[in-house]
């Protein structure tokens, strides 16, 4: 794998565990399909994802211990694994959507002082 | 702690996949049926919206190598793809593999082998408690730098006394020891022995207990071998009594196996606190030591060369010349062995050299054929670094592979290379050979190694290729790049160096060691009996009695020589003290009547070795008597004394004047003028690599007190070994306690010479394997090129070509490449003789009959190996190879 990959994979991975655990917290325990749907639903048109992609996301945030799963039916009796929100995950929400806001502003002034 | 937590997790996951994968399948089953219900939900089919589903999943194969990327070590979880991979691989290409594994099996083998020995012999501790404070203390002579392991007993009194210096020291002597059980004597390998001995190697006793001061003259201990032949048991053995030379020794004590020194030492008998000689003149006694805590190997030195310069001052006459040196026991035991068994592993890793040249080559090849399977996965998004992974992989499992071969290959190399060096390799040591951890670890690297050497860069070339060069290639067989040919025209040359190099040195010593054998010794090895033999004279050699008890022993084997010649199948027989390339020595100065006189500075003195011999004994040796008469059976004790000498002695003492007449004397046991009475042909004493030199014969009779251990020569017409039984019983018939022990006069000349055999041995069979890996070689990249340039030939034959004509073509190729790899061997070769030169005899390292000889059988050997491959390709129907695509 080029290393140029890696970078743009790293960033996408931020972004895509902000919106996770952002819709968690919004929506309450969710299975990886419920939240690819969400994701599509206020992406679109902008954003098309691979429902793939949302799993190393899973994988990841569960390893940190931000979030966990459970196995549990759905209205439609299918079993599926509902993934909710932990304290720690509740924390680094808050964490991260701060540095995410303050890198935002940031992004914004430079390109306001570009143009 | 997150990071630590992560890396936990993830290496849970890798060391159980198991666990998770069935959790995500099973995540993935439920994502896609839930996609199947909304599209259901929607209007679809439940096939269409199977399909869907998958399709909106893009591939769930796909999501899982995601998802396990991101669960663990992608790397080690992409190793061990790629080795699976690689496996795969390699079974689908049988042919392949097995020339490969093989190739390097041999390699792998030959240098397991090889280091076993090393390991054993030089690297491994000996087995003793705090082995590397066991010192061996030898003499120097600091005008000639030449060491010896004897010291003079006052010496030796000196340094056991350094304050501080030795926690125990110990001399000891001897060799063999004549032992008699009941009624049965034996000879065996005996040492006298300072009570101390066995402190100084913290070996316990078996049963019993060691040595006190007062056991001197009067205990012995004993090997486990020798109490179990003897009394069944050890603890059996403690208590009795065997008689060494007349004197009966209790068995105090009995050694573990693990008492191994000196090699082959079955009785220990105790000797006196202080040496019986306390000259300083006289070198007799050997010395190990163990060093005291806090005290290392160089304060030792510093020590013993300090005390060597106060004797030098007080002593002058004998100590000014002398110091001693205490060097680790391990390396005083090997010390000779050594720096041979680094050369060859020098010479078996060229070897593997070899071989994993010839292996890179074969994979090249293989790379070639491959070149398309390798630019669709790179046009697939496989990238460089993944394509050399892989490649690396499969060299990685091939060289695993040959490493499990090698290593039983290994197995029967190391029994072999011990045969031949059983009679060479110390023998304490050669035990210690065995296939342990370090072998094992040695035996992995190498592999690893020799799988980086042979893959990298086939590898790193593979990878360089270009994708669409090679996809728009049209045929399966793409047109031949130069630089990889090129290269491994460069792989073959390397090859046939190499080997060239090898095969040379391997004729030098080939040439030497058949200079050896060929070389006159002076005396005829073939068809002689040697026994051994040991009679116990009792008494005291300072009176009356005690020199007619050894006088007795003298007339005993005059006795037993006169009944041996009656022995059917017996020619003649004799006996001597000293004999050729045997076991005893004795060397020294000696004066000429009216020349010089005996005693003052013994350097300023001719020296000469000191034999005893029998009646007899020169005409069953075939030596010849060039003037005069050999002993006969009046030369008894109470008659004039006489003498024989060599006739280098003559030259050195009388030029061209005859000396029969004159008298001689010298240090051996008396003060007597001896009067010559015959010369006889020189003899190669030591080895046939020794220079024939000055010798003094005295008549057995004559020295009783040396005379009580004879070396019996018997010169046989049938087999020398048939009459070992009948001489046995003659002897014992006169007298029950001779202790004796057999071989014959050709096998002890040719242990003499194991040194130089073994090294030719292992360097001829390096050298016939780097041949034959560098014909397998030749071989193998002439069909590769042949079978690339078929159209070629085609074309040439269609066009009027003979079969000659490309016949002549191929091997013209083949001859430029053994030109120019011949040639670089021959540089190699002169370039390493100073290397080998040191192992020569009798020819010098640019012998040209060793460089033709092995240009004579090689040369050919590998231009032949390209004939195959043109004859095939003159073969070629033109049609077939002009159609092919």
């Amino acid at each position: 794998m080029a290393s140029e990959d890696r970078n743009r994979v790293e960033l996408l991975q931020g972004t895509l565990d902000l919106i996770v655990l952002r819709a968690l917290d919004t929506m309450g325990p969710q299975h990886a399909y419920g939240l690819a749907a969400r994701l599509e639903q206020i992406a679109q048109p902008s954003l098309t994802l691979n429902q793939g992609t949302l799993y190393p996301a899973l994988v990841r945030l569960e390893q940190k211990g931000w979030i966990k799963g459970a196995w549990h039916r759905t209205e439609t009796n299918r079993e599926a694994k509902y993934y909710s929100l932990t304290k720690a995950g509740g924390r680094a929400l808050h964490k991260q959507a701060e540095r995410w806001r303050r890198l935002a502003g940031l992004v914004e002034k430079l390109l306001l002082g570009e143009s | 702690m997150s990071a630590l937590r992560r890396f936990f997790l993830r290496l849970y996951n890798f060391l159980r996949p198991s666990r998770t994968e069935p959790d995500l399948a099973r995540e993935l089953a439920s994502h896609l049926a839930l996609l199947e219900d909304d599209f259901i939900r929607r209007g679809m089919t439940l096939e269409e919206a199977r399909l869907a589903a998958q399709r909106a999943f893009a591939g769930v194969e796909q999501t899982k190598e995601l998802h396990r990327d991101a669960r663990s070590f992608v790397w080690l979880d992409d190793a061990r793809r790629d080795l699976q991979h690689a496996a795969r691989t390699l079974r689908r290409a049988p042919g392949f593999t097995a020339t490969v594994v093989s190739t390097l099996a041999l390699g792998i083998g030959a240098n397991t082998a090889m280091f076993s020995v090393i390991s054993g012999v030089v690297l491994k501790p000996l087995g003793y408690p705090g082995a590397d404070r066991i010192v061996a203390v030898l003499n120097r002579w600091t005008d000639t730098g030449h060491t010896q392991a004897n010291l003079a007993g006052g010496d030796e009194i000196d340094i056991s006394t350094l304050p501080g210096t030795f926690e125990a020291f110990a001399y000891y002597q001897g060799g063999e020891l004549g032992v008699q059980v009941g009624d049965q004597a034996e000879l065996v390998g005996g040492q006298r022995v300072h009570p101390d001995f066995f402190r100084v190697f913290g070996v316990a006793p078996a049963a019993g207990r060691l040595f006190n001061r007062d056991d001197a003259l009067r205990s012995a201990i004993v090997s486990l071998g020798f109490a179990q032949r003897h009394f069944g048991s050890a603890a059996g053995a403690v208590g009795h009594s065997v008689s060494i030379g007349s004197r009966p020794h209790e068995i105090v004590g009995v050694m573990p196996a693990a008492m191994r020194f000196p090699a082959q030492t079955d009785v220990w008998a105790a000797a006196p606190v202080e040496p019986g000689s306390r000259n300083r003149s006289g070198h007799n006694y050997r010395a190990v030591a163990r060093l005291a805590p806090g005290v290392s190997v160089d304060l030792a030195n510093a020590r013993l060369t300090s005390l060597a310069t106060q004797l030098a001052r007080a002593f002058p006459d004998s100590n000014k010349r002398k110091t001693f040196v205490a060097t680790a026991l391990r390396d005083d035991l090997v010390r000779r062995v050594r720096g041979t068994l680094f050369v060859m592993m020098g010479a078996v890793a060229l070897v593997l050299l070899i071989a994993c040249a010839n292996v890179a080559n074969l994979i090249l090849a293989r790379a070639a054929g491959r070149s398309r399977e390798l630019a669709v996965r790179a046009a697939l998004g496989a990238g460089r670094r993944h394509v050399v992974s892989q490649l690396l992989a499969e060299s990685l499992v091939l060289a695993a592979a040959a490493g499990a071969v090698g290593l039983l290959l290994a197995r029967v190399g190391t029994d072999a290379l011990l045969r031949v060096g059983s009679q060479y390799v110390p023998l304490p040591r050669l035990e210690d050979v065995q296939t342990d951890g370090r072998v094992l670890l040695f035996t992995a690297a190498v592999s690893v190694l020799t799988a980086i050497a042979f893959g990298l860069m086939p590898a790193l070339r593979a990878a360089r290729g270009d994708v669409s060069e090679a996809l728009n290639q049209g045929g399966a067989r793409g047109t031949l790049g130069a630089g990889s040919s090129r290269l491994r025209s460069g792989l073959v040359v390397a090859q046939i160096a190499l080997s060239f190099m090898l095969a040379i040195d391997a004729g030098l010593l080939f040439r030497s060691f058949a200079a050896l054998t060929e070389t006159p010794l002076g005396f005829r090895t073939e068809g002689v009996l040697v026994a051994y033999a040991n009679a116990p004279a009792r008494g005291s050699i300072f009176d009356k009695t005690g020199l007619d008890d050894y006088i007795r022993v003298g007339q005993l084997f005059d006795d037993a020589f006169a009944r041996m010649r009656r022995i059917p199948g017996v020619i003649s027989a004799g006996g001597a003290m000293g004999l050729p390339t045997g076991s005893y020595d004795s060397d020294g100065s000696y004066a000429v009547e009216g020349k010089q006189t005996f005693g003052g500075d013994f350097r300023r003195m001719p020296h000469a070795g000191f034999r005893l011999a029998s009646p007899g004994y020169f005409r069953t040796m075939a030596v010849p008597v060039l003037r005069g008469r050999e002993f006969e059976d009046g030369d008894l004790y109470d008659r004039p004394f006489v003498a024989v000498i060599s006739e280098s002695l003559a030259r050195q003492s009388f030029g061209a004047d005859d000396p029969i007449g004159h008298r001689i004397m010298c240090g051996f046991d008396s003060d007597k003028w001896m009067t010559i009475v015959g010369v006889v042909g020189d003899v190669r004493q030591a080895s046939p690599a020794s220079r024939p030199g000055p010798e003094l014969y005295m008549p057995l009779r004559q020295h009783p007190y040396a005379a009580s251990r004879v070396q019996m020569v018997i010169r046989t017409s049938a087999p020398p070994e048939s009459l070992i039984g009948a001489v046995r019983r003659t002897v014992r018939s006169l007298s029950p306690d001779v202790a004796m022990k057999f071989t014959t006069l050709e096998t002890s000349v040719s242990d003499s010479i194991a040194a130089p055999r073994f090294r030719m041995a292992l360097v001829s069979t390096f050298a016939t394997l780097a041949l034959l890996l560098a014909v397998a070689g030749m071989y193998a990249v002439m069909s590769y090129v042949t079978s690339q340039r078929t159209s070629e030939f085609g074309l040439r034959v269609a066009l009027g070509a003979q079969a000659g004509d490309v016949v002549r073509l191929v091997l013209g190729g083949a001859v430029r490449l053994v030109a120019v790899g011949v040639a670089l061997g021959l540089v190699l070769a002169l370039a390493t003789s100073r290397i080998v030169s040191t192992m020569l005899f009798g020819i010098t390292p640019m012998d040209t009959q060793a460089y033709a000889g092995v240009l004579l059988v090689a040369l050919p050997l590998v231009t032949l190996a390209a004939l195959v491959p043109a004859l095939r390709a003159a073969r070629v129907d033109p049609m077939v190879a002009l159609r092919e695509p």
